[in-house]
């Protein structure tokens, strides 16, 4: 289950209203990379995944989305909580206020509404981990550009942290990566034997490897088909 | 669990800098990589952690028009804020590095930190979560502000 913490992840304190910008933010909201896709994506591909450290890496980066979610909301409620007659007319916010108001809704700065088909949950070890490496390069991208759109300091100071936790994710999934979702998962069956020898699994140090050598010295293990050296 | 290594990596062989990481001796195709991140490497204090979005210097890779960290105030929130953030990002790396006991270490440290700080704060701010209310006498947790709601000039 899940329990409410009556605070954000990092200070959001936006001080100048400007819609315009709440316009393009809105997108790390609900748009294709935003973070209500994130940590849908993380917290629903945990039912499929078997291994715990990948259980407990998808949940908790998933639950840290909610929090980074809770920050994109709050940005764009203080970036339009002041709005004057005149910025809803002309500040570039018209087309959002006709049917939102200044309610906080899950959308992309397109107007296009959030949609699951911005995510995948497929599954499989590597596919799910693989979308889940380009999806933090994806909301890592949209950040850049968040920065090149934005000349708001209070507003950059949160993107940053925000930009910076999607490469400390991509690390982490790329370290998980390298624990489970590798050459082994590759050569493995659905009845889960190995096929063919797992002389060169991705993510075992040479230390640990010693057995499969001496067996394939001993000629009961074939040669690692991907190795320049003989497994 | 999957497999150890007998000793720790920054002893198997000559050690790479923090940023560098290490790659499988054997790189199949078709499998892509991250360098997996090292054992032991270099750390920010908490309120540097929380700055930069990170606990590791080595991961703090800022884009070119914002590569400065913001200045976060030290007030009991931004203490909170900062020694839980770096419960989260030490939970995700031993998530992947499980048995790196001085990470564990570090984690147990700054969980006793954190229980103080969160406690010094519910004191004088009122709950951050609801069960924390049953200390007040009546339902503080309705207290204003909420998160989002940051007042010009105040703590919150």
């Amino acid at each position: 289950m899940f329990i409410y913490e009556k605070k954000l992840q990092y200070p959001v304190h936006i001080r100048n209203t400007n819609p315009k910008l709440a316009n393009i933010i809105i997108s790390q909201y609900g748009g294709p990379d935003g973070e209500l896709g994130a940590s849908l994506r993380y917290l629903s591909q945990r039912y499929a995944m078997p291994y715990p450290e990948l259980k407990g890496l998808l949940t908790d980066i998933g639950t840290e989305e909610l929090g980074h979610l809770e920050m994109i909301g709050a940005i764009v409620h203080q970036l339009t909580r002041k709005l004057t007659d005149e910025q809803i007319r002309t500040a570039g916010f018209d087309t959002y206020f006709v049917d939102r108001t200044t309610g906080v809704y899950p959308t992309a700065a397109s107007g296009f509404p959030y949609s699951a088909a911005s995510m995948a949950v497929k599954g499989d070890v590597i596919a799910d981990l693989t979308e889940d490496l380009a999806a933090e390069q994806k909301a890592r991208v949209t950040y850049d550009n968040i920065l090149r759109l934005s000349d708001d300091p209070d507003v950059n100071d949160v993107i940053r942290f925000l930009r910076e936790r999607e490469v400390v994710h991509f690390q982490r999934f790329g370290d998980g990566k390298r624990t489970r979702g590798s050459e082994k998962e590759l050569l493995t069956k659905p009845g889960g034997r190995l096929t063919r020898s797992p002389g060169c699994f991705v993510g075992v140090r040479p230390s640990a490897t010693k057995t499969p050598y001496r067996a394939a010295r001993s000629g009961s293990a074939p040669p690692c088909p991907h190795c320049s050296r003989p497994a | 669990m999957y497999p150890k290594p007998d000793k720790p990596v920054e002893d198997m062989e000559p050690t790479c800098p923090d940023t560098n990481g290490a790659m499988p001796s054997c790189a199949p195709l078709a499998v892509p990589y991250v360098p997996f991140q090292r054992r032991g490497a270099q750390k920010y204090d908490h309120s540097a952690a929380l700055e930069n979005g990170t606990l590791f210097p080595g991961l703090n890779l800022p884009f070119k028009l914002k590569a400065k960290a913001a200045n976060v105030p030290m007030t009991p929130l931004g203490e909170l804020q900062a020694l839980e953030f770096v419960l989260v990002e030490l939970g995700l790396y031993l998530d992947t590095h499980a048995d790196d006991a001085q990470a564990m270490e570090l984690y147990r440290q700054y969980a006793a930190l954190e229980k103080e700080g969160r406690a010094r704060y519910e004191q004088m701010y009122g709950p951050v979560t609801q069960p924390a209310a049953a200390q007040s006498k009546t339902w503080s947790w309705l207290s204003d502000p909420w998160p989002w709601n940051y007042q010009e000039g105040g703590d919150k």
